[in-house]
């Protein structure tokens, strides 16, 4: 039985579930929720954690901008697509260039 | 003792009797260093607007006007925005609160309490006369200028010429353990102030698609019961 007798509303959550009831829709929502770690795309003070200095604490700690051992969590897919100004976002740390 | 010893720490007085003046100095040029980091820390955006050399000075007159009410640093800066709005050399930057505002939302978002949230099966349970509980790290901001496209090329991107230059409201929210942005159309952000004063599900959709022009609410409730904006109905 449909519970949601006012016109606006009753149509606007008719539009939500066909929305999320596609399957391509319900597969994207799965991978919405899944992160990777980014390297090289954080700015000093954003990362998520620290990967390979000695002592490194964790969040936060980043000290430099687009510091190719911090990472950051980012969407799953979007990480290479991210361009800084030292080149694209790398699933792996990497070491600064000068 | 301990009032001469605060009042010290604003620079209003001297270094209080029994205080060597060399080493109160230091703790006191620490304690303020502390505070601008930790504002610096929270609005790395507004930071980088108006660059860093203006925006530690600015910090200084903050501190001095705003000492903190809490011991905990991640709370400091709830007044930094209005400070920023009344700042007489930033009036030419007048989206620059809002940006801030933004800041300090992302921050509160991060650090809010968790709640179980209500997926996209709850579409199925609500009702006219339901009302929906939203979640603590949500935050709204409407704003007349651009302030996620500022925000965001100040933050993960670069900063560019904005050539449609338009007010944008913005959802903070904490989704899987990480804080995003959403802009909204007008229309789910009438809807979602009306459900945020405890108006009715029906209600509040009524109000946005009279108010709101060429409103859909369908995508904005797609997206809340997946992201998590709702936690109980109620």
């Amino acid at each position: 039985m449909n519970r949601t007798s006012s016109l606006a509303l009753a149509g606007s959550v008719a539009a939500a579930i066909a929305l999320l009831s596609g399957a391509a829709n319900a597969a994207d929502m799965n991978s919405m929720g899944e992160m990777e770690k980014c390297y090289g795309v954080s700015l000093k003070g954003h990362n998520d954690c620290k990967a390979a200095y000695p002592g490194a604490t964790c969040a936060g700690s980043q000290k430099i901008d687009y510091d190719g051992q911090s990472f950051k969590e980012v969407p799953k897919g979007t990480c290479t697509a991210m361009k800084t100004p030292h080149g694209m976002g790398s699933l792996t740390p990497f070491t600064n260039k000068m | 003792m301990q009032h001469a010893f605060a009042a010290a720490l604003t620079l209003k007085t001297d270094a209080p009797c029994g205080v060597s003046p060399a080493r109160f100095g230091i703790y006191r040029n620490n304690r303020l260093s502390a505070l601008i980091d930790a504002l610096s820390a929270g609005f790395p955006a507004t930071e980088r607007i108006v660059g860093e050399a203006f925006f530690r000075a600015m910090a200084r007159e903050f501190v001095a006007a705003h000492p903190p009410c809490s011991p905990v640093l991640m709370e400091y800066g709830a007044d930094l925005p209005a400070f920023i709005a009344r700042f007489a050399p930033l009036a030419e930057l007048a989206y620059l609160a809002d940006v801030a505002r933004l800041e300090l939302a992302h921050t509160r978002a991060y650090h809010a309490a968790d709640a179980p949230t209500l997926g996209p099966d709850a579409l199925m349970q609500i009702a006219d006369t339901s009302r929906l509980a939203i979640h603590p790290s949500v935050s709204l901001i409407a704003s007349p200028y651009p302030i996620a496209t500022i925000w965001t090329m100040n933050t993960s991107g670069e900063p560019a010429p904005i050539e449609d230059w338009h007010g944008e409201s913005v959802l903070v929210l904490r989704t899987n353990m990480a804080v995003h942005i959403h802009t909204l159309d007008t229309g789910a952000v009438i809807f979602l102030e009306q459900l945020q004063q405890g108006v009715t599900l029906a209600g509040a959709a009524a109000k946005a698609l009279h108010d709101a022009q060429d409103c859909a609410l369908g995508p904005f409730l797609a997206f809340a019961f997946s992201n998590g904006v709702f936690t109980q109905i109620l």
